[in-house]
């Protein structure tokens, strides 16, 4: 294969016979890929980013010798597009480049069609992280990728921050050694953190120096509408509120107007419950549904559906957010609060999906304070006020699971594997004394143990090391990955068709007979057997699943424009048609308490029936308020015996107790101190259990569990343990263990977003404290008071729980020998 | 022999049986140590497919035996199956294991053979252990690995791991704890085993259960 000439003007022509125009953006990419540039191009959805990096990249092709094996690789997140991806690459190809053909290789692409491709790799390959990395685990490596030119990551923004996105940087390395000019691009919707974006990308040369690239921005004169439905009073509309179907009616009249719109929820109950007030108001339009516990035959029905035309509306989550340019649709909702800036963008983009159209969505206010959410959003996107994606730093699972696929792709040296993985950002910071204990982990089972003649899952020899058991081998490869799922309860009727899947915490909570709702019908349960519900249709009515993944937290960016918005508020200045809307409950804010300006911090103190209520309004989001308020209940509980229980949102915490806390003299102490945080947040969480539900995914990753290995035979059998057991025996007889540390990190960092809590406290220290004593509860307060999600802080030890939890039982088991009288 | 106030007395066909917090139960008419699925080596077994485990639950599972066995004075110890954990454990803990049969050279020891020890290979001699194919008859009781109904007899076994997932009606604190288990047809021993899971039962059926916890054992309330 040799593809003919393509210059820069050939693109632009076969352009102008397409009667189209090149963005200024495509041509800056095509001229600097035809340099040989590396790059990341970041622009909203739909504005021609894959034009410009692919015609760029046969452009470059054009221009090179080499003409035999794989040329360029496309990597894309979801397996599920890359049919897709494949079909809009090939479109140019006929006229541009007929010498090019494109294929798919992912979990879903035969075993035949793989091996054919292992004999002869096509020019262009389209690939997910995890087949990509399987190639690399392969002996023949090298020479496959010898011929790589161009490796282009699609939604880059997408895998960056999370373990995926950690795997693709170190092929990427492995790539950058097999071809050391390699031209590497990276797709992405607009972020807060680009430049960090791009160096994670692109990597650093075993110099030390970031690789150079440019970053190019899509062209962003598009028009942007960010606006909100608004309630027909304020009077009458909720302070709070999860689920807004008091706007459906607003919503319907929306709807009405379209041919084609898509429904944003923030989480899975809140689509189903969408889903079918919509249904039931309206069983003339055609209305689907889409999120991510559905099995995914649904879900493609769905957006092959709205592909087709077939389907007018889908309520959807987050699962719709990722998707090469799939049809636009006229009009794009969003139930709830946005939550952040980015996100909001990204989904305004789905509608009028086209360079010339305006983009547009519209926020559905569930209570009040969502209104100022939609304004502040405005004011966010409007100041480019976006968040990042904060990516890894040295997981030593992710990289644990790399050095044996790479063991197994030919073996490697040990100092050079650690030049080559100290290219990749996420490593780069990695040392020399974590380097050996991972090779130790995986030489000889790890540093505090004694050799064990049984254990041999690389082997050294002549400072190559390879793996030289098959079944180690085989096992390895079948689990290469970072996704790990939920451990999730398929929901299946009693014919056999299967829905879906939901959390076993819900699924145990229910009894046989009972119903729910779940992929849009009302179910009843029938039996649980094999982490599989069996359930028949069922009369209306149920129950609706309540999934705690996913429960985003409002970003700093969104949260920091919500608190401008509410000091114009403190003067008075109420500007647009939400805040004028939602005037007269701030109003009352203002009268019953007060309403904090930018440089102060609101502590509402409520006596009640309950007790003593402290609340307090950081703005720091509910993770951050999560971690605060449980340090908080700690650092008072210190001062005298207490037991607080809590509640926290987006906007706050309320601490509550039996007791008057002593907030003045803890106030005067270190209430708020930033020192020996990590050591009072660790006393203060339940952390142990955190650390074990996050050392599950590391298990995972790093080799010690093995979920889904299909043989069932004896090794399989006697190799089964639950992470959670795997952690107990850690704890107890290797506490000091790397893999531990790293849960233990992997929840102050990710879940309890240590780095926010810490500059949350900073600020709690800097900014004045505006104290209220309201006589009722305040509108700001109201959520949180109402928020039946409480978290409690005990001092109980181990007796004590365990006589607590038997009376419990005690109790229960009364009630039922009563009821059976 | 010594009982202790965290023991229980369960009176199971026309027997006291003890139930003690080391998850074992002494049989005090024939002076026996009863315990069920010790998966001693289990670690090496993991250590072997490629998943480094430290060393240490094996050992701490002998040594809380030899606490049992020397509390309650028991001339015999019968092992309800899974007293090894597969590939490789025998071998990986025969010095441990030396030295402590040498500890108990007195010790009758029997095993009723299950599902994992017909695949850790052969037993040395020198343990001298006596092993049972699938089942014990003695006295009023069948011991076996598999739980199973049995005519005539009540059975006495292990397999199953038995355990308890107590909660408190606000679902936010829960624990999980080993059991035992006794039921119409046949009672289940916890396992053993430090390097053991558990695999949940109802807290509240019919049948009669015995949690463990911060060293005791705890009847639970039962719906008889």
């Amino acid at each position: 294969m040799k593809i003919s000439e393509l210059s820069v003007a050939r693109l632009e022509s076969w352009f102008a016979k397409q009667g189209w125009q090149p963005f200024d953006f495509q041509k800056e990419v095509w001229q600097a890929m035809a340099k040989g540039e590396s790059g990341l191009l970041h622009a909203p959805t739909g504005m021609g980013k894959t034009l410009a990096v692919w015609l760029g990249g046969l452009s470059y092709l054009s221009k090179q010798l080499s003409d035999k094996g794989l040329q360029i690789l496309w990597l894309t997140p979801l397996r599920a597009l890359a049919g897709d991806t494949c079909k809009a690459l090939e479109e140019p190809l006929a006229e541009l480049a007929p010498e090019v053909y494109v294929q798919a290789r992912t979990g879903d692409t035969s075993s035949y069609a793989k091996q054919k491709q292992e004999k002869k790799l096509p020019p262009a390959l389209v690939t997910t992280p995890e087949s990509l990395t399987l190639l690399l685990s392969r002996p023949t490596a090298g020479k496959m990728m010898s011929s790589l030119q161009v490796v282009i990551v699609d939604e880059w923004h997408e895998l960056l921050g999370s373990k995926r996105g950690v795997q693709t940087e170190l092929a990427l390395a492995r790539l950058h050694r097999f071809v050391p000019s390699l031209l590497v691009w990276g797709l992405s919707a607009t972020l807060g953190n680009l430049q960090e974006a791009m160096l994670h990308l692109l990597g650093y040369q075993e110099d030390s120096i970031p690789r150079p690239g440019r970053l190019v921005q899509g062209s962003i004169n598009k028009e942007l509408i960010i606006d909100a439905l608004l309630p027909d009073s304020t009077e009458r509309f909720p302070w709070a509120g999860h689920l807004g179907l008091k706007m459906l009616p607003q919503v319907l009249a929306e709807l009405a107007e379209v041919n084609t719109a898509l429904v944003f929820t923030n989480t899975r109950s809140q689509c189903e419950l969408w889903y079918q007030a919509i249904v039931e108001a309206r069983p003339e339009w055609a209305v689907g549904l889409h999120h991510g516990s559905l099995a995914s035959d649904e879900r493609q029905a769905v957006e092959a559906g709205l592909k087709a035309g077939e389907i007018k509306i889908v309520v959807c989550t987050s699962s719709l957010d990722l998707g090469v340019d799939f049809s636009p649709v006229e009009r794009v909702l969003q139930v709830g609060s946005p939550k952040g800036v980015a996100r909001l963008l990204q989904r305004a983009g789905r509608s009028g999906h086209s360079p010339s159209k305006a983009s547009r969505v519209t926020c559905v206010p569930a209570s009040a304070f969502e209104l100022i959410e939609a304004a502040a959003a405005r004011d966010a996107a409007g100041s480019r006020s976006l968040e990042g994606r904060a990516p890894y730093c040295c997981p030593l699972d992710v990289l644990a699971q790399h050095a044996v696929s790479l063991a197994l792709g030919g073996g490697f040296q040990a100092d050079e594997l650690f030049r080559e993985v100290r290219c990749s950002p996420s490593y780069h910071d990695l040392s020399l004394p974590e380097w050996e204990w991972l090779l130790d982990f995986l030489c000889r089972g790890g540093s505090t143990l004694s050799a064990y003649p049984e254990y041999h899952k690389l082997s050294e020899e002549k400072g190559v090391y390879t793996v030289s058991d098959a079944t180690i081998a085989k096992r390895h490869r079948m689990s290469i990955g970072t996704i790990v799922s939920d451990a999730a309860i398929q929901v299946r009727y009693m014919k056999g068709a299967r829905l879906g899947s939901v959390e076993e915490s819900f699924i145990s909570r229910l009894r046989p007979g009972d119903t729910f709702l779940f992929a849009g019908r009302a179910l009843e349960l029938v039996r649980l057997h094999n982490l599989t519900a069996y359930v028949r249709a069922a009369a209306k009515s149920g129950a609706v699943p309540i999934w705690y993944g996913g429960r985003m937290p409002l970003s700093s960016q969104l949260a920091e424009a919500v608190c401008t918005r509410l000091d114009k508020a403190a003067q008075g200045v109420y500007e647009g048609v939400e805040m004028l809307s939602v005037k007269p409950i701030l109003e009352l804010q203002l009268a019953w308490s007060a309403i904090p300006r930018s440089d102060q911090v609101l502590l509402e103190r409520v006596t009640s029936r309950e007790g003593y209520h402290i609340f307090l309004y950081p703005f720091a989001g509910r993770l951050v308020h999560e971690g605060l308020a449980a340090l908080l209940a700690y650092r008072l509980s210190r001062f005298e015996p207490l037991t607080f229980s809590w509640a926290v949102n987006d906007y706050g915490l309320e601490l509550l107790s039996r007791k008057n806390p002593p907030v003045e003299s803890a106030l005067a102490g270190p209430l708020f101190a930033t020192e020996n945080l990590t050591e009072d947040i660790v006393e203060s969480q339940n952390a142990a259990e955190l650390a074990k539900n996050r050392f599950r995914e590391i298990a995972r990753i790093a080799g010690l569990v093995f979920e889904g290995y299909p043989g069932k035979g004896k090794t399989a059998r006697q190799i089964q343990a639950t992470s959670s057991l795997i952690f107990d025996v850690f704890k107890r007889y290797d506490p000091e263990h790397p893999l531990l540390q790293q849960a233990e990190n992997e929840v102050l960092d990710r879940q309890l977003e240590r780095s926010r809590l810490y500059a949350t406290l900073e600020q709690l220290q800097n900014r004045q404290l505006l104290k209220t004593e309201p006589q009722r509860i305040t509108p700001l307060a109201f959520p949180l008071l109402v928020d039946r999600l409480r978290e409690k802080l005990t001092s109980e030890n181990l007796r004590e729980r365990l006589q607590r939890l038997l009376s419990s039982l005690e109790k229960q088991a009364d009630k039922t020998v009563k009821a059976a009288k | 022999m010594k009982t202790d106030q965290h023991d229980v007395v369960h009176h199971c066909n026309g027997q006291n049986l003890l139930l003690l917090p080391e998850r074992a139960i002494y049989w005090q008419d024939e002076n026996a140590l009863l315990a069920a699925d010790l998966h001693l080596g289990k670690e090496a077994t993991f250590r072997a497919a490629g998943i480094p485990l430290p060393e240490g639950p094996s050992s701490e599972t002998l040594v809380r035996l030899t606490a049992a066995l020397q509390r309650t004075g028991a001339s015999s110890l019968i092992i309800l199956g899974d007293l090894f954990h597969g590939d490789n454990a025998i071998a990986a803990i025969s010095t441990l294991m030396d030295d402590w049969r040498r500890l108990h050279q007195g010790l009758v020891i029997e095993l009723v053979a299950g599902s994992h020890d017909h695949w850790s290979g052969q037993i040395p001699e020198q343990w001298q252990i006596e092993v049972h194919h699938s089942s014990l008859v003695r006295g009023p009781f069948t011991l076996r690995h598999y739980p199973e109904a049995v005519d005539n007899s009540y059975c006495l076994a292990g397999h199953l791991h038995p355990g308890v997932v107590l909660k408190d009606r606000s679902r936010a604190d829960a624990m999980r704890l080993p059991c035992f288990y006794f039921g119409k047809e046949f009672g289940v021993l916890p396992p053993f085993g430090e390097f053991t899971g558990l695999t949940p039962l109802s807290p509240f059926s019919e049948d009669i259960l015995f949690v463990i916890g911060d060293g005791q054992v705890i009847a639970l309330p039962s719906k008889q």
